[in-house]
């Protein structure tokens, strides 16, 4: 049953996770979350490795199956029906730390595979969206490349572009720029704050504070499983309430 | 030591081609069905299939532990039998040597090339399998445009190998007395007496084949170390 | 079912006689060859990996010849065009063998010769494992290459490679059958010849089979047991299944590219 949860703002929520726990065995990794997220808001999630932030949006599009709790993505509940969650993954678009190229297909094939068999269109209209999402990921010159041929950054954005020709909804990114090098950290970033001005719902889990300052509607921060403290980008980095929060970002500013 | 003519193999030509063509068409056929029935067995184990993959399990563990000479009794001995059973007759169907080699590699082939699968699918990287998720792909879509062609891709040097070997073992089919390239020599050495040319001339055939296809193994091998050392 | 294999047999003993002499020669073959194989396989194995051009080309000679060409047509090499070759005396001498040596010695070489190819390779991959440093740190240390060799490379790649190794024995044993070919009655022409005297061929096959399996297992296991006693202390165990030389899981596959051929 589709279900409607309205936020603060007056919108149907896009995504709302209430009490939501993940155990490994005896470890909890998620320990009764709440979390709502608006359409069109941009979350940012830290905390400290292990804290649960991926694990949290690896539940938000079910690629990890959360023991207790719900998760509503665009009005849709995941339970463990697979119509639900391909309903879900076919509106949430996911980048991961990794990249995950399909190392034998091409840039382009890698963008035009799932439109084509989950979505059901034809090749060329496959390939046209491809490419004008490449354009805009500004690396429509190496469609026809392998991603092997690529350097990290341009593959994480061919990633972003990829994630896009689904159309979807709602972007989560996890942890997008932390296996890349230095210098090509910020022409990703720059592909993300691009697309949150296009008004894409976020979730980005990140430690990339220019980021969370410049796009964040809200920073989420998490440790031990938990969300430890929620605040708008300015209060949470000039005054964190609370003393882990204060620790973690002495830890990554120094 | 009697002075050497291999004049008697180039008049015997006709017949060794004839028998090299079978060994050729052997590898061939076993290769192929070899690997879409070892792509099955592989899958049936990786998914665990309820009782189905002990089976596979127990068929390919016993495969790989007897020689493939005592296979190819078995199943000279058997497949009449099985055909018979299954066309309900009950009496053994007999299908003559060709067709027993057949199937009998086809089949041994098929529990190697599913071991180099199986392991092939548990080498690929799970970032693969999430971000297929992540794009909504299904089950099938994903082996069969994300993981299987990686596997192949990844294992192609070891099929390659396993296929050269296939290729050397095909000979083995002396014990049924059929005719390849060994065969053919081999009948064609008792009538001429000529003993010594024409198993050094097999052995040159079989080594100048095997080798160039060796080759090809390094030359796909080393192009996937630079791949693999690109990414 | 197996009851036909205590029935005596037309020359006056039990077929079940036939098939523990056919085991016999089986086990001969395989140990014997196997030990010439190792010997054979490690000395060319480094050869393949020195950089004296003369060593390392007729290594790889060795391996190309030796691998390329079916083990049958190797057995019949041995077995008929040998003693044609050799000078005549040498030659008749070869024939006039009593027969189970006859057939025997060709078998053994053949066998001994086939495998030691593969486990040059084996080794050959064990050695180009091994880190670069740690040539480097025996040449530092003023080793000599004979000693870098005997002390530093050669006994850890030997480590490395028990696993793939289980293959090769596998694979030596289940190869003895081809023997039957030059007349050997070993194992597998046991059970054939019981099949053909007793018409109860599945009992004739099926004992074969079980007795191979059995092997697989006791090889399988002393593979185990030799790995873990040379394992060296802190180091992960090397996973050894009946599938090992398939294992990809880890850096294996890489390390040891040729590790995953499967031998018949």
């Amino acid at each position: 049953m589709p279900h409607q949860t309205i936020s603060n703002s007056g919108q149907p929520a896009a995504i709302v996770v209430e009490n939501v726990v993940k155990r490994y065995g005896a470890f909890a990794a998620l320990n009764d979350i709440n979390l709502e997220v608006g359409k069109g808001e941009k979350i940012v999630l830290c905390g400290p490795s292990g804290s649960g932030k991926s694990t949290l949006i690896r539940c938000i599009n079910h690629i990890e199956r959360h023991d207790g709790g719900r998760i509503v993505v665009d009005g849709v509940e995941l339970t463990g029906r697979i119509a639900d969650i391909n309903s879900v993954r076919c509106e949430v678009g996911m980048v991961f730390q990794s990249f995950n190229l399909f190392p034998h297909l091409t840039v382009a094939e890698n963008c035009m595979l799932a439109p084509m068999k989950v979505r059901g269109i034809s090749r060329s209209e496959a390939r046209d969206r491809a490419l004008s999402l490449l354009r805009k990921v500004r690396i429509q010159d190496q469609a026809d490349k392998y991603p092997a041929q690529l350097s990290g950054g341009q593959q994480q954005r061919v990633a972003i572009a990829r994630a896009l020709c689904m159309q979807p909804k709602i972007m989560l990114f996890d942890e997008p720029t932390s296996a890349l090098d230095p210098e090509m950290v910020k022409e990703v970033l720059e592909t993300m704050v691009g697309l949150a001005r296009d008004g894409m719902t976020m979730v980005c889990v990140t430690h990339e504070m220019g980021f969370a300052r410049e796009v964040a509607d809200r920073v989420v921060f998490m440790d031990r499983g938990s969300i430890v403290e929620e605040a708008a980008p300015e209060t949470f980095f000039q005054a964190p309430r609370t003393e882990r929060a204060r620790s973690f970002l002495n830890q990554i500013i120094h | 030591m009697n002075s050497l003519d291999f004049s008697i193999v180039a008049q015997a030509w006709p017949y060794l081609w004839s028998g090299l063509l079978f060994s050729l068409s052997l590898t061939a056929a076993a290769f192929a069905i070899g690997m879409v029935l070892g792509t099955c067995l592989a899958l049936v184990q990786h998914f665990e299939i309820r009782g189905l993959a002990q089976i596979v399990r127990g068929y390919v563990a016993l495969i790989r532990s007897i020689p493939l000479i005592l296979v190819l009794f078995w199943f000279f001995f058997l497949v009449p039998i099985v055909l018979g059973h299954l066309s309900g007759s009950g009496r053994p169907v007999p299908i003559g040597a060709t067709a027993t080699a057949f199937i009998t590699f086809e089949l041994f082939e098929a529990a190697y090339y599913s071991e180099i699968i199986r392991v092939g699918l548990r080498a690929v990287n799970k970032g693969q399998f999430e971000a297929s998720q992540a794009l909504a792909l299904s089950t099938y879509d994903t082996y069969r445009h994300i993981v299987l062609p990686q596997v192949f891709r990844v294992a192609s040097p070891i099929i390659l190998s396993q296929t050269i070997i296939l290729f050397q073992d095909t000979s083995l089919v002396y014990v049924l007395s059929l005719t390849d390239l060994l065969g053919a020599a081999s009948k064609l050495a008792q009538l001429n007496g000529r003993l010594v040319e024409m198993y050094l001339f097999v052995a040159v055939v079989y080594l100048a084949l095997s080798s160039a296809a060796s080759q090809c193994v390094a030359i796909l091998r080393k192009r996937y170390a630079v791949a693999a050392a690109h990414r | 079912m197996f009851g036909v294999l205590f029935e005596q047999a037309a020359d006056g003993q039990r077929y079940i006689d036939w098939l523990l002499s056919g085991l016999g020669w089986t086990l001969a073959l395989a140990f014997f060859g196997w030990w010439i194989a190792f010997g054979i396989g490690v000395v060319v194995g480094i050869g393949r990996t020195v950089h004296n051009r003369v060593f390392s080309i007729a290594a790889r000679l060795y391996v190309e010849i030796f691998r390329n060409i079916p083990v049958l047509v190797q057995m019949f090499l041995w077995y008929f065009v040998l003693p044609e070759v050799v000078p005549n005396a040498l030659g008749n001498a070869i024939k006039q063998m009593p027969p189970p040596w006859a057939s025997f010695v060709p078998a053994l070489l053949c066998l001994g010769l086939y495998t030691a190819s593969r486990i040059a390779e084996q080794v050959r991959a064990g050695i180009e494992a091994l880190p670069k440093g740690q040539i480097e740190a025996a040449s530092a240390l003023g080793l000599g290459s004979y000693a870098t060799y005997r002390y530093v490379i050669v006994p850890q790649a030997l480590r490395l490679i028990v696993p793939s190794l289980t293959s090769e024995v596998m694979g030596i044993y289940k190869n003895t059958s081809v023997a039957l070919t030059i007349g050997l009655m070993e194992l597998t022409a046991q059970a054939r010849q019981i099949s053909e005297a007793t018409f109860q061929t599945f009992t004739a096959f099926g004992a074969a089979t079980i007795i191979y399996l059995c092997l697989a297992l006791v090889a399988y296991q002393a593979m185990t047991l030799i790995d873990r006693a040379v394992r060296i202390p802190g180091t992960t165990p090397a996973k050894l299944t009946v599938e090992q030389d398939l294992a990809a899981d880890g850096p294996h596959v890489e390390n040891l590219p040729g590790a995953m051929e499967v031998v018949k």
